[in-house]
């Protein structure tokens, strides 16, 4: 199968990968494709899992601050409507969008393309479908969050005691199983999925 | 090595599917009728469409925006001793000073050499698109990777604030308000993004053929196409 390395446009003849297998550039070493991880139920069980570690993430406090019998917990929508409050409308949503509606959206996305093919609810809707996960990809930062998390504990671990909330652990557990979907999971492959193997 | 392109053959790759299909010459002549691609429906181009114009105005809203990101306080802190302002730079000082050195250099690379990286990394890719030998695009082209890599590094600064305006909200001890730096600063760093995410690498590449067919000769530009190294999973 012919392709074209979409990083320098190399004309290049392509077989079909095995599963999980990467082939590069032979100009520039760009991916060219990956083969189709078949196991689409192991898929489910991670997105079952990131669902529920969002929820967790966002229902739960993140980090609580005792400090003279005064505690103040605060979780990610509360420190989001709190910028918002302060006149930082633009500021709390870049950050609701990159770390609440970015994840949630990917999940969610990813969640309906891999709907059993018999339901057939998006045939044609499948190619804008994976056009919006593309886009939403780069802009969910769920691993930033979690170091900027951690750099804010550091600077306040001064001044007062700093208790970490569930949802902090719920976060680096949801950047794990992200980040393994991410690699199994490439948009363009879904559709070998609705062909039902070979490209 | 034989250096047919897409652009060579007539061919383009969806951007969102990774199908070939041939590029409709009419179309390609007519610029306000955009081919799509025949699996997905996404538009279709050889080139992401005017990468530079939009890249270029990306890099240069980013980079005016940077002067206030730097200099207006990005956070303001109350507490029983008076007012502090802080500055991204600031930010740094006081981890650092505060003894926790690689936690500092850390926010350090991600607020101030992330930025920075990206602005004149940029520039420079925008600078070179479609000139240069083998080398140098191959090495613009990793530069690219990098910056597409650690770009959204950057955002940490912001969630830092947004966090400890959140949580240090006790009267009797502090008091967080953002500034109006964190916009700034925050803007930069989707601006750098966007300009990296409309740049399109293969425009560095652009030329390369006419340049090795001018000294290689006929022959090689035809047919013969490399096999893809493979990867095992």
């Amino acid at each position: 199968m012919l392709t074209l390395c979409p990083q320098c446009d190399l004309a290049q003849e392509l077989d079909r990968l095995a599963a999980g297998a990467r082939a590069h550039c032979t100009r520039c070493g760009a991916e060219l494709g990956s083969g189709l991880h078949e196991d689409r139920d192991g898929l489910y069980a991670f997105l079952a899992t990131a669902a529920v570690l969002v929820v967790l993430m966002n229902a739960f406090p993140l980090v609580e601050m005792r400090s003279q019998g005064a505690t103040h917990a605060t979780t990610l929508l509360g420190a989001v409507l709190e910028l918002q409050q302060r006149g930082m409308t633009a500021l709390a949503l870049l950050v609701a969008l990159t770390t609440i509606a970015g994840p949630v959206a990917e999940i969610g996305f990813l969640t309906v393309l891999l709907m059993p093919d018999r339901l057939r609810l998006l045939e044609p809707a499948r190619g804008r479908l994976v056009g919006v996960l593309q886009q939403v990809r780069p802009w969910s930062m769920v691993e930033v969050f979690m170091l900027g998390v951690l750099v804010a504990i550091v600077k306040l671990a001064a001044l007062a005691e700093i208790v970490p909330g569930p949802a902090l652990w719920a976060c680096a557990t949801l950047i794990i199983v992200l980040s393994l979907l991410k690699t199994r999971v490439r948009p363009e492959d879904f559709w070998a999925w609705s062909q039902g193997g070979p490209a | 090595m034989s250096a047919a392109t897409g652009l060579s053959l007539g061919l383009a790759l969806c951007a969102r599917c990774r199908q070939v299909s041939a590029l409709d010459p009419a179309a390609a002549v007519a610029a306000d009728r955009a081919s799509s691609c025949p699996r997905c429906g996404a538009e279709l181009s050889p080139r992401k469409p005017r990468s530079l114009a939009r890249s270029l105005a990306y890099l240069v809203a980013a980079i005016i925006l940077y002067v206030p990101a730097n200099l207006l306080p990005v956070m303001h802190t109350t507490t029983v001793f008076g007012v502090e302002d802080d500055t991204i730079l600031s930010g740094v000082r006081v981890l650092v000073q505060s003894g926790s050195w690689p936690l500092g250099a850390l926010v350090f690379f991600a607020s101030i050499v992330v930025p920075l990286l990206k602005i004149f990394s940029l520039s420079a890719l925008l600078l070179i698109a479609g000139r240069g030998s083998m080398r140098l695009r191959m090495q613009a082209t990793r530069l690219y990777r990098l910056i597409e890599f650690v770009g959204r590094w950057s955002m940490l600064d912001v969630y830092v604030i947004t966090l400890l305006v959140g949580l240090v909200q006790i009267r009797s001890l502090a008091t967080i308000e953002p500034g109006i730096g964190a916009i700034a600063f925050g803007a930069v760093v989707v601006c750098t993004m966007l300009a990296t995410l409309c740049f399109d690498p293969r425009l560095l590449w652009d030329g390369i053929d006419a340049a090795a067919a001018a000294t290689r000769p006929a022959a090689a530009s035809a047919g013969i196409r490399p096999l893809p190294h493979v990867d095992a999973a």
